[in-house]
């Protein structure tokens, strides 16, 4: 699923493991998702965006609307 | 405080560990070529051991997110299941299909079938939410 999370990522100055870290998830799922190789769960999905503090849906792009 | 990424490595230590050291309790309890002289005690006690390591590997687990326990679940699931059928087919066919070898592998492969319905059976009950 397209996704804005290197780009947001990038714009906190962090790292993928400095992400991965404050989240409690594994570097390679950081990589997996800005790679677009991996969708993540809803409670994972809901918790990045939590994180930076935007609707979920601009994070990860609907491909179906 | 210690690092989630810490934490992972060192519950994964600890459920490895806990293997390690269950496989070095059972080689010391059981002979090596006939069975236990005390099976009703020692096969009991020997589940125990077995319950400590899937209870490690159980804290382990919880510390791994969506993308490890997808790739341990298929992992597990098509890699494990293609090898077991590799190896049950290639002990047949070079030691016979009623070998000690075969046997037990077939044993085993039954206990797993055993194994994955219970948790599938589990699985489905606590998944389904009131029909409409």
């Amino acid at each position: 699923m397209n996704n804005r999370l290197r780009e947001l990522r990038r714009a906190r100055g962090l790292n993928q493991a400095d992400l991965a870290e404050q989240l409690k998830v594994s570097r390679q799922t950081i990589i997996a998702i800005e790679a677009d190789k991996y969708d993540p769960s809803l409670p994972l999905a809901y918790r990045l965006a939590a994180y930076f503090d935007i609707p979920v849906e601009d994070l990860f792009f609907n491909p179906y609307r | 405080m210690m690092s989630h990424r810490n934490k992972y490595v060192m519950l994964c230590a600890l459920a490895f560990g806990a293997a390690a050291a269950a496989g070095v309790i059972i080689g010391m309890t059981v002979p090596a070529a006939t069975g236990s002289a005390n099976p009703t005690l020692v096969f009991p006690l020997l589940l125990g051991v077995c319950g400590l390591v899937m209870a490690a590997s159980w804290l382990w687990w919880q510390n791994t997110d969506d993308l490890q326990q997808q790739g341990q679940l298929i992992s597990w699931y098509w890699g494990g299941m293609t090898g077991a059928l590799a190896m049950l087919v290639y002990l047949s066919v070079y030691f016979g299909r009623h070998s000690d070898l075969s046997l037990g592998a077939i044993y085993l492969f039954f206990a797993q079938a055993a194994g994955f319905a219970v948790v599938w059976l589990a699985w489905r009950l606590r998944g389904r939410g009131q029909s409409e």
